[in-house]
């Protein structure tokens, strides 16, 4: 059994023909926090779209190489893509939530996905909103609008929708780039109570955070990637 | 600086006048149609059927066909026009595809509705034998409102915003699902003003089904599928006719403002439900 979620072989992304990276090969480790840094434009959220193929959609975005999610190369024709989403989950930077309540929110991606009656989803709602903290802020009012929310919680909401599908590996394109700093810290703190259950993919352009937050760090730049531990022992490198 | 101030006085003057203009034509319009149509509007004329060609009676039967070929027509068109846009937008992923099929839709909103009801007459009524009957005009008058339909409703789906897609996606949402999970549900608004506003245009078509549904005397309700029905604006044209006639004249006004206000109802309720569920959406 291998000790990473997500394997790159090779990679090399393009639009129309266009490299944004020209080669990536890297691992990342199961169970563990991963950030991607780099500057702007660089191509970080799209190495990160790439594996769940939120890219598949863009017109001429096309992928060389092997990308291997979970002991699968997710881009072999057989490979079921709404199953693959299921278990990568990915959350984006702008808060999104849908015009409904908040435990709808919560459910929307569930209840196309499991086979569990009305009680069970009410348990499972709450035990999304538990793990990202936000349980105790919105269990009186779970039938409110959800922009009702302050843009902190409507993230933290997003996760919990993302997490109530549960899925193996969570993607999260630069989650608090949208927040005031005591959300971002909120934030922050979920993803470290997150990766014992989840491996955790972290695109953000904020290097203090990378340190804070991950283990291991893939720096993109120059359309290439270079993979280091983010606190090296003595005598290794970082990017 | 005072030819500038000058240029941005002419132009609004120029811009009031000419909304001025606009709601005046408007308003004639209506004051015509309320004080010539106004007097033939009794119980009587609401509610009994039409006798003597119209010179007697009421239009309680011309209503009630035209209620039946607009709520027909609007039944029949709203789910080939809500499947052709989930088709294109959902499933149709080539861009000079979407072009053509834009094109296709925009083009049959420009054909005169009575090449509608030729070809309609040939296909529905000759090819198929529906013969002169309400249901060869509710499917001409489904065919004619099309593209009202289809660009309302297209324009609701392409504005949903890119995030409650991706955010659909990103939790493993087939395309079916996703279409009822975000996409039906986030353009409702557009689907209920394409239909009323479908309604409106059927409801003012004469051309088209003057020959191919209707009758002008002796109808009722239709008891069967190949019988006509009889509508205000057949009846309107008919009488009409009857210029020398002033009781045939303001019977035809007065048909006239009572489909006059069906539209406006419908119009008035499409922009109530709209702004209802825009205010709903905002949230």
């Amino acid at each position: 059994m291998t000790a990473h979620a997500i394997q790159l072989e090779r990679v090399r992304l393009s639009y129309s023909g266009k490299a944004v990276i020209e080669t990536a090969s890297c691992t990342v480790r199961k169970n563990a926090v991963t950030a991607v840094v780099g500057p702007s434009g660089s191509g970080k959220s799209t190495l990160l779209r790439t594996l769940c193929r939120m890219n598949d959609r863009i017109p001429g975005f096309q992928v060389e190489g092997q990308v291997q999610v979970l002991g699968r190369d997710i881009y072999d024709p057989g490979i079921n893509v709404y199953d693959l989403r299921k278990r990568v989950g990915m959350v984006f930077q702008k808060p999104c939530v849908f015009p409904k309540s908040i435990v709808e929110n919560v459910l929307f991606g569930l209840r196309f996905h499991a086979t569990i009656n009305g009680k069970n989803f009410s348990e499972r709602a709450e035990q999304a909103l538990r793990d990202v903290f936000l349980w105790d802020e919105v269990k009186d009012r779970l039938d409110d609008p959800a922009h009702t929310l302050s843009q902190g919680q409507q993230q933290r909401l997003a996760m919990a929708r993302t997490l109530a599908v549960d899925p193996e590996i969570l993607l999260m394109d630069e989650p608090t780039s949208a927040l005031d700093p005591k959300s971002s810290r909120a934030i922050e703190d979920l993803i470290l109570s997150l990766k014992d259950k989840h491996t955790i993919v972290l695109v953000t352009h904020n290097v203090d955070q990378a340190e804070r937050v991950a283990e291991d760090l893939i720096c993109v730049d120059d359309k290439t990637i270079c993979h280091k531990p983010c606190h090296p022992l003595p005598g290794e490198g970082t990017c | 600086m005072n030819r500038r101030l000058f240029k941005e006085r002419t132009l609004l003057i120029a811009l009031y006048s000419l909304t001025v203009f606009g709601c005046l034509v408007l308003a004639v319009i209506l004051a015509t149609v309320i004080t010539r149509g106004g007097p033939a509007l009794s119980g009587t004329f609401l509610f009994e059927e039409a006798r003597n060609f119209g010179l007697e009676g009421g239009i309680l039967y011309q209503i009630a066909g035209t209620l039946i070929l607009m709520t027909g027509a609007a039944l029949v068109c709203l789910p080939v026009a809500l499947g052709s846009v989930l088709f294109q937008t959902e499933f149709l992923h080539s861009p000079p595809l979407k072009k053509i099929f834009r094109l296709l839709i925009y083009s049959l909103n420009a054909v005169p509705t009575i090449i509608f009801g030729l070809i309609g007459y040939l296909f529905f009524g000759v090819f198929l034998e529906a013969g002169v009957s309400w249901v060869t005009g509710v499917l001409i008058l489904a065919v004619m409102i099309l593209p009202t339909l289809h660009v309302s409703i297209h324009e609701a789906v392409e504005s949903i915003p890119d995030h409650y897609r991706e955010a659909g996606l990103a939790l493993g949402l087939s395309p079916g699902q996703q279409m009822r999970a975000v996409v039906l549900p986030q353009s409702l608004h557009g689907i209920i003003t394409g239909t009323l506003l479908g309604l409106a245009r059927a409801a003012g078509e004469t051309a088209a089904i003057m020959f191919t549904a209707t009758a002008f005397s002796g109808v009722r309700l239709p008891q069967s599928w190949t019988e006509p029905v009889t509508t205000l604006q057949t009846h309107i044209l008919v009488l009409a006719q009857e210029a020398a006639n002033p009781i045939a004249l303001t019977n035809a006004w007065g048909a006239g403002l009572v489909l006059l206000t069906l539209v406006f109802i419908l119009i008035t309720a499409t922009l109530w439900i709209r702004s209802g569920l825009e205010m709903e959406a905002e949230r």
